[in-house]
Parts: C-alpha cells; sequence; structure tokens
C-alpha cells in the first residue's frame, strides 16, 4: 500500500515531539491543579478574611503571588512549550531536534517553579509582581529557557520548507524575546523608582513576548487547520505580527501612569498602547473573517470552541487594555479589582483557552488514543467559559464602582470596600466553575495519558497508513 | 530589525498568495476539517468499532 509522503512526515514529526510534548502538558496540568486552589483560596479570602488565617503561609500576602507565579510560570508556560515544540516541529516540516535538552528544559524549569513557590509560601519572595521568585528560581529558570529556545531554534534552522508561517514567526521571536527579557529583568542594577520601571516594564512585556505570542500563534494554526480554510489575509496576518513586534514592547509603564516617572516616558507608553489597535485590529479581522461562513463547526470540534473562545478574547482584551493606558481611565480604574478582571481575561479567557484547546487537538495525535467521553469536554468547556465570563464581568463592574468610590472624596474609603462584597462573592463563583471545569480536564487528560476510558475510533490522520491494523489491534486491548 | 531585513532578503514577502497554504498537504488538503470529535458520525463509528 502506498503511503502518502506527506502524511507519513507530518505523523514522524508528531511523533519527534510526544516526549517532550507529554512532559510539558502532564506537568503543566499539575500546575494548572496547583495553581488554580491557590487562586481560589485567594479570592475566598476576600468574602472571609479570617479563614485560613492562622497559618503564615496561607495568608493572603503569600498565596496570592503563589497564585499567580504558579499559574503563569507553571501551568501557562509549560503548556506553551508543549505546544510550541508540536507546532515548530510541524511548521519546520521535521522531526524536533536537541530532544534532550527539551527534557532537561522541562525538568529544570519544573524545579525552579516548586522552589520558588515554597520559597513564596516560606515568606521570601523577592516582593515584586510578577518577579516574585528568588535569584535561584531566575537563575533555573533562565538556563531552562535557553535551552527550550536552542531546541526549537536548531529545529527552525533544518527546516524542509521555505516560507516561514505566520504562527512560526510568533515562536521564534518568542523563543529569542523571552531569555532576553527574564535576565535584563534580574539584573540587580535597579533601584527606587527605575526599579519601578523594570518591574512593570518586565511584567507587560512577559506577555508581549511569551504568553500572547503563544495564543496567537496557536490560533493561526488551528483555525485554519481546523476548519480546513486558508487565513482570511495572509497580508494582514504579518502586517500584525510586525507592529506587534514594534508597538507592544513600549506598553509596560503605563501601569505607572500618576506615578513618578518623567511624564514624556508615560506618554511613550500609553501612545504606544493606543498604536496597539493596530496588530490587534489585523489580527481580529484575520481570525474573524477565516470563521466566517463556518462558525456551525464550532460543533463539532473542542479544539474551534476553546480557540475560538480565546481569539475573541484576545480581541476584547487587547482593546480593554489600549483604553486602560488612557489617563482619563486609569484614574477610575487603577488600583481596583478592575485590573485582576483585565489580568483573567488575557491569561486566561485569552490564552489558557487557547491552550485547551491546543492540548485537545494535539493529544490524540502524539499518544495515538482518541479522547474519551466527548460530553465531558462540553462540560469542561461550558464551566470554564461560564465561570471565566462571570469572573471578568463582576472584577469589571465592580471594579469600576469601586474606582468611583474611592475619587469620591465625600464617601469615606470604606464605602469602596463595602460596595465591591457581592462583587467578590460572584468572583468567587465565577473561579469554582472554573476549578470545576478544569478538575474534568485533568481528568480527561490523565486517561489520554495512559490511553484510559471509553474505546472510540481515532481518525485516520494518527497513524502511519502501513501501521493502522496493528495499532487498531493495540487500541481494542 | 535584523530579523526583518533577513525575511526580505529571504523572500518571505515575495509570494504571500500562497503563504496561508503551506499548513495544508495533500493528505489534508483545503476543505478537509480535521477535528470531529463531536461529531456524530464518529460517535457511531466508535461505538460500532467498540461492539
Amino acid at each position: 500500500m502506498s503511503v502518502m509522503p506527506e502524511l507519513t512526515s507530518r505523523i514522524e514529526s508528531d511523533d519527534s515531539t510526544a516526549g517532550p510534548v507529554i512532559l510539558f502538558f502532564a506537568t503543566a496540568v499539575a500546575w494548572l491543579l496547583i495553581g488554580s486552589v491557590f487562586g481560589l483560596v485567594t479570592a475566598l479570602k476576600f468574602s472571609f478574611p479570617d479563614w485560613l488565617g492562622d497559618a503564615p503561609w496561607l495568608t493572603f500576602g503569600r498565596i496570592r503571588p503563589a497564585h499567580l507565579n504558579t499559574v503563569i510560570y507553571g501551568w501557562a508556560s509549560l503548556a506553551l512549550g508543549g505546544v510550541y515544540v508540536w507546532l515548530t516541529a510541524r511548521l519546520c516540516r521535521t522531526t524536533i531536534k536537541w530532544k534532550n535538552l527539551l527534557y532537561i528544559s522541562a525538568v529544570i524549569w519544573n524545579v525552579a517553579v516548586l522552589y520558588g513557590m515554597v520559597e513564596i509560601l516560606r515568606g521570601n519572595s523577592a516582593g515584586q509582581e510578577w518577579l516574585e521568585f528568588p535569584r535561584a528560581t531566575a537563575f533555573m529558570i533562565t538556563i531552562a529557557a535557553v535551552l527550550f529556545s536552542l531546541s526549537i531554534l536548531k529545529t527552525f534552522r533544518e527546516r524542509n520548507v521555505d516560507h516561514i508561517y505566520i504562527s512560526l514567526w510568533y515562536i521564534l521571536a518568542s523563543a529569542i524575546w523571552f531569555p532576553l527579557l527574564y535576565v535584563l529583568a534580574y539584573l540587580p542594577i535597579y533601584t527606587g523608582v527605575t526599579q519601578a520601571a523594570a518591574n512593570w516594564w518586565y511584567a507587560h512585556n512577559v506577555l508581549t513576548v511569551w504568553f500572547t505570542p503563544a495564543g496567537l500563534a496557536a490560533a493561526y494554526y488551528f483555525i485554519p487547520k481546523v476548519i480546513g480554510r486558508p487565513i482570511h489575509s495572509y497580508y494582514l496576518s504579518l502586517i500584525g505580527f510586525w507592529t506587534f513586534a514594534l508597538f507592544y514592547n513600549w506598553n509596560g509603564i503605563h501601569h505607572l501612569v500618576g506615578g513618578p516617572l518623567p511624564t514624556w516616558l508615560i506618554s511613550v507608553s500609553v501612545t504606544a498602547s493606543v498604536l496597539m489597535f493596530i496588530p490587534v485590529i489585523a489580527v481580529a479581522i484575520n481570525h474573524h473573517m477565516t470563521m466566517v461562513g463556518h462558525f456551525g463547526k464550532l460543533k463539532s470540534s473542542p479544539t474551534l470552541r476553546f480557540v475560538v473562545f480565546g481569539a475573541v478574547s484576545y480581541t476584547a482584551v487587547s482593546f480593554q487594555g489600549s483604553l486602560e493606558a488612557l489617563r482619563s481611565q486609569s484614574e477610575i480604574t487603577h488600583f481596583t479589582h478592575y485590573t485582576i478582571g483585565h489580568a483573567h481575561l488575557g491569561l486566561y479567557a485569552f490564552m489558557t483557552m487557547i491552550m485547551f484547546g491546543s492540548i485537545y487537538y494535539i493529544m490524540p495525535r502524539i499518544v495515538k488514543w482518541e479522547w474519551p467521553y466527548p460530553n465531558l469536554i462540553k462540560a469542561h468547556f461550558w464551566l470554564v467559559a461560564a465561570g471565566i465570563i462571570l469572573y471578568v464581568a463582576s472584577m469589571t463592574v465592580g471594579g469600576v464602582i469601586q474606582g468611583l468610590y474611592m475619587n469620591d472624596a465625600a464617601r469615606p474609603f470604606m464605602d469602596s470596600v463595602e460596595v465591591t462584597k457581592p462583587y467578590l462573592m460572584a468572583r468567587s463563583i465565577g473561579g469554582s466553575l472554573m476549578l470545576l471545569g478544569q478538575l474534568i480536564f485533568i481528568y480527561l487528560f490523565s486517561l489520554m495519558l495512559f490511553r484510559k476510558g471509553a474505546y472510540r475510533v481515532l481518525p485516520p490522520w494518527g497513524v502511519k497508513i502501513e501501521d493502522q491494523p496493528a495499532a487498531a489491534e493495540g487500541f481494542r486491548r | 530589525m535584523g530579523a526583518f531585513i533577513w525575511a526580505v532578503r529571504k523572500r518571505q514577502f515575495a509570494d504571500l498568495d500562497k503563504a496561508a497554504y503551506v499548513i495544508f498537504d495533500e493528505d489534508e488538503p483545503v476543505g478537509v476539517f480535521t477535528d470531529e470529535i463531536f461529531v456524530e458520525s464518529h460517535e457511531e463509528k466508535s461505538a460500532e468499532a467498540k461492539r
């Protein structure tokens, strides 16, 4: 029987990534559980401040940064690591190179996050938002990131395609930018106001160079690939990428509107934030127009549901972010729960949802086992979608009201606290729904790891044609 | 800036009409839906195979 060379090549690419990708995904999922529990405890403490207050390591000041760091460096970074590895091999039409570096990278990365989490819970946070991990952890993550990037770049160098697809542009940029950014942020040369500027330059740019490219790279691959239609405008996608690269890294200082920095510096950042409308609109038009006429397919594909949800959220969070940078809005929403809603719209509704969708697509192709229990996948989607919508809506509305109360000199400060109570409870309910959905996802993922659960026919893409009879026999065992 | 110049020199922006098609191939061409976990016929096939 003749085997189509492209099918064989694609399966060889997928197979070469299986070990590292499974390691990245499995550990990411473990951190998702740990980080989400920390997050829910943090949320509940707003409604029940004395709860778990006796043990120092469970107090708000420790559990909140533990949530942030385990979610961003544990779950999100390791999940995107797996997606990058798989996509790079596919888009370069080759097998993954220097695979051992990826294993070492994943191990070091996990040890670093574990150590950093313990140190934060012990009260040894570095004290800067997004940079709470101690220097030893930062050193380990830098090593891990460099090893990871070397494998990605080596694979790219040995590619079997001439054209660099738009997703690959985002991945390559990310692989080069992130280690540089991380090292620069941890240099022991910043003090006082400069330290605050460097802190927020990093905190915003880690989204620029690490999390956002991952979401966009995956969306640019999975939306057209799943529906079988090329993206609406390749020209727009490139305009989006290069303007993204040009404007996004200037954005971070808008977090310090009203702070003790030169006005021109903040104005440059606000201007760059508004210019972000250009790449965001380019991406939004492309994603939406690619889907036009194919929305019915959302019924059939979990990947498409999660990724399209994430793509829509990207547009929303980016528009919101550009407006938040304006001084007139910042006067109301800065230092309120609105910012927390914005952060979760970005890292959960956009980035995490796209990671879920990507994992639903990638896992069957590397473990050669179809997802069992489609109804549980639907439950996962609806629980996390409802949860994050409730979360973001409650924080957005509650945050604006909180800001208006804080700006009203006639009101005592405590009024601005009391008025947020129902919104904070709604946030906890939203977070609980998200955690429940994630527990379902973790259960399904565990079944996939061990090829357990209800047997379901694997579509023809998963196994080389000559191997299909043997593979099918294997599945039935 | 260096990456942009490199991309221009390597003619990465030369034939953008074809570029969007690089994720498709003979086996999974344009028009083929590649994820159908929730499709009923897929469910039925699975049930039959199990029997």
